[in-house]
């Protein structure tokens, strides 16, 4: 009964915040000291204390001007630019949820990012492509730190290979059939036709400027075939349009952007989160399950990580959750989630690792929760209230969203 | 003898009587028979004195307390003997000369052992048995030891001049045999122990090259130790020592001569089947090798390169290898930390 009750009010308090947000004026999307009472007070008090920030916003939306000044403040994303880069996905589901009630896209600048940031800008584009790999602890905010990343290569210029969560065609795929092409390997059609939607979608403004050709024929059936010179928006309309031949031509796809890239015409970015789920041995539908066979999707991308291209960089995550076995999985580390296929594919790449938030940046998150009032019981905005979150998700930014939902 | 004759003669003449009256009435015909013994002449003697029957003996009173054994019975005569010694003056080795048991008389120092009751003293010398139960030294004094050595320094040569260190020593002679002789003053001369020989070795006088010196390691397995770098063999199979002897020898070389032999079936070892990572053998240095040697023209050919040369190597390739390789054999947040650096310089 008492359950019900809390639900309810939970249920109740959701639709409130949603219902607030819809009525009043859009809120700006940068919200500076000034026009933010409860902001300010907060800073008045934590003037006392050192080494706390006094804001947790930036102005600066843009992720390529980015340094350590931003450290642990949130940016908010253009409202059309969140839209063309996480309309398919980017965003973890519950981030997508969140960010849905927030009416905005804010994400904390933190420094995995900045380091990656770093590497890029120092990289010597014409050697082979550089790989990275994010670990940690699932959580602790490699997936937002990717979607940080791909926010930074739209606005650096780079073409995006963006790959939100393999496990949506490997273990939760729409369909599987058996390849064609390949035989012994399964085709994702419905997914990989998804993929093209997104891949095209976030990169429409590259595709139409540069114009790009198909350098040789292609055939993928009795009456579908391209001849060389064809525009690739129009080999990606047909596969989006025949799922059937999507797997086959995502590789295609992707084989002309590595040499395109190769050629310097454009800088290619391949984002891949919870990488280590590509070596899974297995396909898994919504409804069965298919042993000893590895998904024809998986090989394209696996194609991108290797070192033998340039003007491209690689930045893949790996996550005990995209483990092919996450249940028994034993560590975070890459060697382990990878397994000795993977590591020798990959090395040598740098990790990187995505740590817990830091003091600062836990402050930071928890203030902003105030204040889009996703934590609205009044003792939770208490200075003993704050402590007590704080111990209780241990630094860790998925438990604090969690915890944070029935305040 | 007397005894036994008066109570079967009891039992004969009282047959009469129901068994538990018998048993009573044997009782006291022995009681009886005891004190007629006592008192009176033997039994069959042609006493004319008139027994008296005396129908309930007088209670039996103790006569006499045992006296208590006096201090003369206990202790030998000389009790008083190593108070007269002179511990400044007396030649030591003679009153003591060899190991035996403890002897108060001959020890001239207040010596206590044991205790009774927590509190109480603890026992003098003096008849003292805790104190012969345990071994004495008295025969091992210095000046004793030193009389020793001097009577056998007849029979040894002098210490080389030139092996003034101990490295010296290891360098000139790697080779420890250890045996031990006993002497005993018993009817045979022989002791089984005799016959053991140990054999100690220093792992890295040996030439072996890296093959040979694993293999070794595997054929010795837990008679090396690590921790000084000794083999050692101790050989007790045989009735003599000088059989023994020859068997280590013999294990030496065999040994020797195993490890350096490759049989064709070791071409065959695989990089899973090794114990150790070697870098410069997998797919890492290769990799390395074709990051290095890759130019635009060449997309799409990852194929791996032969590993560098160890003249191409540079300081950052083997700090990268040393890297890997502490990652694959114990992955750990900080060998990865230095993977990290060690990739940084090579890439960027």
């Amino acid at each position: 009964m008492a359950l019900r009750i809390l639900q309810n009010e939970v249920l109740i308090h959701h639709i409130g915040v949603v219902q607030r947000m819809l009525s009043s004026a859009p809120r700006p999307a940068v919200v500076t000291d000034t026009v933010n009472p409860v902001n300010k007070e907060h800073a008045s008090q934590e003037k006392t204390k050192s080494k706390i920030i006094k804001t947790f916003r930036t102005e600066e939306i843009d992720p390529v001007k980015h340094t350590e000044n931003h450290l642990a403040r949130f940016y908010t994303m253009p409202e059309e630019l969140s839209q063309k880069l996480f309309r398919h996905g980017g965003l973890t589901r519950k981030f997508a949820d969140l960010c849905q009630v927030f009416t905005e896209t804010s994400i904390m600048v933190r420094q995995p990012f900045l380091e990656i940031k770093s590497y890029i800008e120092r990289i010597n584009f014409s050697k082979p492509a550089v790989r990275m790999v994010l670990y940690g602890k699932p959580g602790h905010g490699k997936s937002v730190t990717l979607s940080h990343l791909v926010n930074y290569g739209h606005n650096a210029g780079f073409l995006l290979v963006h790959v939100p969560w393999v496990n949506t065609f490997m273990r939760r795929c729409k369909d599987a059939s058996p390849s064609e092409s390949k035989p012994g390997m399964m085709d994702v059609p419905i997914n990989a036709a998804a993929w093209l939607v997104h891949f095209r979608t976030q990169n429409q403004h590259l595709l139409q400027k540069l114009n790009l050709m198909t350098s040789k024929p292609y055939k993928y059936g009795p009456r579908d075939s391209f001849e060389a010179g064809v525009p690739i928006t129009e080999l990606i309309d047909f596969g989006v349009g025949r799922a059937k031949y999507a797997c086959d031509l995502v590789e295609d796809l992707l084989r002309e952007i590595k040499a395109y890239s190769n050629s310097g015409l454009f800088r290619t970015m391949v984002v891949i989160d919870g990488f280590n789920g590509l070596y899974a041995p297995f396909v898994i539908t919504e409804r069965r399950k298919v042993l000893n066979a590895r998904c024809t999707l998986a090989m394209p991308f696996l194609e991108m990580s290797r070192f033998d291209w340039c003007n491209g960089v690689v930045v893949v995550s790996v996550d005990r959750l995209a483990h092919h076995d996450m249940f028994n999985a034993e560590s975070d580390l890459p060697l382990y989630l990878l397994g000795k296929e993977g590591w020798e594919h990959l090395d040598p790449f740098i990790p990187i690792h995505v740590d817990k938030y830091n003091a600062a940046e836990l402050n930071s998150a928890i203030e902003y929760y105030i204040d889009r009032r996703w934590i609205q019981h009044p003792s939770g905005k208490t200075k003993e209230g704050i402590a007590e979150l704080s111990a209780l998700c241990a630094g860790n930014g998925h438990d604090l969203m969690k915890l944070c939902g029935p305040l | 003898m007397s005894l036994l004759s008066v109570s079967r003669n009891s039992v004969k003449g009282l047959g009469g009587f129901k068994p538990i009256g018998a048993h009573l009435t044997l009782n006291y015909a022995v009681r009886l028979s005891a004190q007629a013994g006592a008192d009176a002449p033997e039994f069959g003697d042609s006493s004319d004195e008139f027994r008296q029957l005396v129908i309930k003996p007088p209670r039996f009173v103790e006569s006499k307390k045992t006296k208590k054994a006096g201090l003369h019975m206990v202790m030998s005569k000389d009790y008083k003997r190593a108070d007269k010694i002179d511990p400044a003056n007396v030649d030591w080795k003679s009153v003591w000369p060899g190991p035996r048991t403890f002897d108060p008389n001959s020890i001239p120092i207040p010596v206590r052992q044991g205790r009774l009751k927590p509190k109480a003293r603890s026992f003098g010398k003096h008849a003292n048995m805790e104190l012969m139960k345990i071994p004495t030294f008295f025969h091992l004094t210095p000046p004793a030891i030193e009389a020793h050595c001097k009577e056998l320094q007849r029979f040894c040569t002098p210490f080389p001049k030139e092996l003034d260190t101990k490295a010296k020593c290891e360098q000139h002679f790697p080779l420890t045999v250890i045996t031990n002789d006993y002497l005993h003053s018993s009817p045979t001369i022989r002791d089984p122990q005799a016959r053991i020989v140990t054999v100690k070795l220093k792992v890295k006088d040996i030439p072996l090259d890296n093959h040979a010196r694993d293999k070794f390691m595997r054929l010795v397995r837990d008679q090396y130790d690590e921790k000084t770098g000794t083999l050692t063999i101790v050989t007790d199979r045989c009735p003599l020592r000088k059989q023994n002897y020859d068997y280590a020898q013999y294990l030496l070389t065999a040994l020797f001569f195993e490890s350096w032999k490759v049989e064709t079936w070791e071409s065959e070892k695989t990089l899973e089947d090794m114990e150790v990572y070697e870098w410069d053998k997998n797919v890492s240095s290769k990799a390395l090798a074709s990051i290095l040697k890759w130019t635009p023209d060449k997309l799409g050919k990852s194929v791996f390169h032969e590993p560098l040369k160890s003249e191409e190597l540079k300081p950052e390739h083997l700090a990268y290898g040393a890297a890997v390789k502490e990652v694959v054999e114990g992955e750990s947040k900080n060998g990865l930390d230095q993977y990290k650096t060690a990739a940084i310089r090579l890439l960027i």
